[in-house]
């Protein structure tokens, strides 16, 4: 019952993101889906992902986007034509795997006994967090280490492309002057 | 106990949600939120396989997800602001410097 109250929030408002006309407004909505959806990891016992998720996503990610709104002009944006002209005809698309899902995978699931393995291993270990920082700093480290490369160098590339706007508008006017 | 396809099924329907919204809007931040829709329906596979398969490698693959879209929020953002200080505009039918 849970799941789908959580579902049908999530799903109601990613469908605001995509069709509300103010950006502002689909922002918000997405801050709703992402807090259901973390909710939903709680419901899958991963605690420390639900965690995460609220985080990272309703935390930072969000804050950036709306600093980016905060930077451009939303009025002037919430003018304009929302969809392209072949919109239509990619809704329709949607709209009919969307349906199929509905009628064909979920009548026909079955009901599969609570998994207990991975609890019980999880309450040994002391934990969910315990056990995803075991394997994360023993099987994964590989893995941990590129990511925090990964996330340097996407650092690096931001505060580069934020320095110094100037310079870029000033070499792609040359640019568009020779051509 | 709810069944595994449930949580495929709203998966999907998210990342349809997400696709849409990626092919049908014009303006590139709610583009760039639409693909937050799509990494978040990725996520919710993994747990679910990771609940249901009792493995732990589902939910250390989500985290490296969430990495990456951290990340690409970032970079993504920070592009987007300077195309609009270029560009005056954030229409993706109006970025067409690249095309030959």
């Amino acid at each position: 019952m849970a799941f789908l109250i959580l579902a049908a929030i999530a799903v109601a408002s990613a469908v605001m993101v995509v069709s509300v006309k103010n950006v502002v407004h689909s922002a918000f909505s997405l801050v709703v889906t992402l807090f259901s959806v973390g909710c939903l990891f709680i419901l899958l016992r991963a605690e420390f992902l639900a965690a995460t998720q609220i985080l990272i996503y309703v935390g930072s990610i969000m804050i950036l986007i709306i600093f980016a709104l905060m930077l451009i002009d939303i009025k002037e944006a919430n003018r304009q034509r929302r969809f392209h002209h072949q919109s239509k005809f990619v809704i329709g698309i949607g709209i009919i795997l969307v349906i199929e899902i509905i009628l064909f995978i979920i009548p026909r699931s079955e009901f599969i006994e609570s998994p207990e393995k991975l609890i019980a291993r999880t309450a040994e270990a002391g934990g969910n967090i315990q056990i995803i920082g075991q394997s994360l700093f023993t099987d994964f480290i590989f893995a941990f280490e590129f990511a925090s490369i990964i996330i340097l160098v996407a650092i690096v590339a931001a505060i580069f492309l934020g320095k110094q706007p100037t310079s870029i508008i000033k070499k792609s006017s040359v640019i568009k002057d020779s051509s | 106990m709810v069944p595994l396809s449930w949580y495929l099924s709203l998966s999907a329907v998210l990342f349809i949600i997400g696709i849409v919204g990626v092919l049908v809007r014009r303006n590139v931040i709610v583009v760039f939120m639409s693909v937050e829709l799509i990494m978040n329906s990725v996520n919710i596979n993994l747990i679910a396989f990771s609940h249901y398969l009792s493995s732990i490698t589902g939910q250390i693959f989500t985290i490296f997800v969430i990495t990456v879209a951290a990340a690409e929020a970032a970079l993504g953002l920070a592009l987007i602001v300077v195309v609009y200080q270029n560009k005056g505009s954030i229409n993706v039918d109006e970025m067409n410097v690249m095309r030959w």
